[in-house]
């Protein structure tokens, strides 16, 4: 951990005309790191992760709940939320947008919002047995919907 | 109400059971320790960790008829807990009751009581109608804290972070309140703003592997978020603690797991991506609204 340059961290899920904008910040910075977050319920980390490596940019996975550390190390220097929408001074991203815009706010971190891909996070299956064990055991869905995240927090 | 999370490592007829919390929910089994190496194996491989890990040392000292080793030799696999302060406690009981096994006996039995005293601790503080959101597994200790919150007429509910990667918050918290029949839901680990900012929870209780005098906590990761978090909405952070020590929370080594466990909850065989994994977060003490010891010391902000 302590090997990581200046992280840019991706919320969401950049299209393939952001990881060509993405390509071109890493050449232009060589000590930026490209940091991908899990994105519980569904995992779409690993999918940006693909299309990051598709694209021939190096990054680093993490799990949502090992942002914070970073965050307070000041090692995140900008956050790019890839959003779904803006609806009522609101920018709606997937599960966990809120949580991620929150800390860069309190860490007083930039976030710069950039409309995201339209896929559907619906297409991915459960992302881990356990998952499918919650279902059974206890007919648990745990609700994953997109969040609103005030447009004050991201200016 | 009882949880096997609450004694989750045993010493009987010289051998250390130990429930294999990495196969819950799934199935209650136990593995044998005999010696040092198989108990460093069981520590190393997270089979136990939190209460389940300083009973470990405890009952391994006992085998070994030995301290300052065992000490040393788990402190080198899990870096970040303090088993040297244990040690000065097995010593210092050592110096009133001569035989290990016996000293080691007393302080377990006190342990489990001061757990039950400081559930009820914590419960005189918790409002009327508790909404608690927690992460990772207390040992046990949440349904002593349910049973004190019910015993004084109040109410409560919990909301568990699943706590990736290894899910304990899912695989053993949601497990051991379910079981026990008290009002549960899991929530992913992204979630934790949401739950504050709807109003669906109204405080928040960790347990911490570290705390300093300072009020400064070392526990799993995400109790920094969640600290940080809970505190940008107002709603108060408790957390337990174990004989907070006199040190700088920097000085403590983080202990960073191997990157191919981040994934090992995942369905798939790969080929996965480079992976940070740390296990712990630093929650400074200006994030933290109360502070409940294992010696019964009650500090509020």
């Amino acid at each position: 951990m302590n090997e990581l340059g200046e992280v840019v961290l991706l919320w969401g899920v950049p299209s393939n005309k952001e990881i060509t904008m993405i390509k071109e910040r890493g050449e232009a910075n060589r000590d930026l790191c490209v940091l991908v977050p899990e994105m519980r319920p569904h995992c779409l980390g690993l999918e940006v992760a693909k299309r990051l490596n598709k694209g021939g940019i190096k990054h680093t996975y993490a799990t949502d709940n090992m942002l914070g550390i970073l965050f307070y190390q000041n090692k995140v220097k900008e956050v790019l939320f890839f959003y779904k929408d803006v609806r009522d001074d609101h920018v709606v991203g997937m599960c966990g947008s809120l949580y991620v815009c929150l800390l860069a706010h309190v860490h007083n971190v930039p976030i710069e919002p950039v409309r995201g891909d339209a896929m559907s996070s619906r297409s991915f299956r459960a992302a881990s047995s356990l998952d499918e064990y919650m279902r059974f055991q206890y007919n648990d869905v745990l609700e994953a919907a997109d969040e609103y995240v005030p447009m004050d927090i991201i200016r | 109400m009882y949880s096997p999370l609450a004694f989750p490592v045993r010493l009987q007829k010289g051998t250390i059971t130990v429930l294999d919390e990495t196969r819950l929910p799934h199935e209650e089994t136990y593995i044998e320790v005999r010696n040092l190496k198989d108990a460093l194996e069981v520590l190393g491989q997270m089979k136990t960790r939190a209460f389940g890990q300083v009973l470990l040392f405890f009952y391994s000292c006992v085998l070994c008829g030995e301290i300052d080793t065992v000490a040393e030799a788990f402190q080198k696999t899990r870096p970040t807990f303090d088993f040297l302060q244990l040690a000065d406690t097995v010593k210092e009981a050592t110096q009133t009751t001569p035989s290990l096994k016996e000293a080691v006996k007393r302080i377990v039995e006190g342990f489990d009581e001061k757990r039950k005293v400081r559930a009820q601790q914590l419960a005189a503080i918790l409002p009327p109608t508790a909404n608690i959101l927690t992460i990772c597994n207390i040992s046990g200790e949440l349904i002593y804290i349910f049973a004190a919150l019910r015993e004084i007429g109040k109410k409560a509910a919990f909301f568990v972070s699943e706590t990736r990667p290894y899910l304990q918050g899912t695989r053993l918290t949601l497990w051991e309140l379910r079981q026990a029949a008290i009002p549960t839901r899991a929530i992913y680990d992204n979630q934790a703003a949401m739950v504050m900012k709807n109003g669906s929870v109204n405080c928040v209780i960790t347990g911490s592997d570290r705390s300093t005098k300072r009020g400064d906590i070392i526990n799993k990761i995400g109790t920094y978020a969640m600290a940080r978090l809970a505190h940008y909405f107002h709603i108060p952070f408790y957390v337990l603690t174990q004989f907070p020590r006199a040190i700088d929370i920097g000085e403590i080594t983080i202990e960073e797991r191997p990157q191919q466990e981040v994934f090992i909850e995942l369905d798939g065989e790969g080929p996965w991506p480079e992976a940070l994994y740390p296990s712990f977060d630093i929650t400074p003490a200006e994030f933290i609204s109360g502070w409940i010891d294992i010696s019964g010391e009650v500090r509020c902000a």
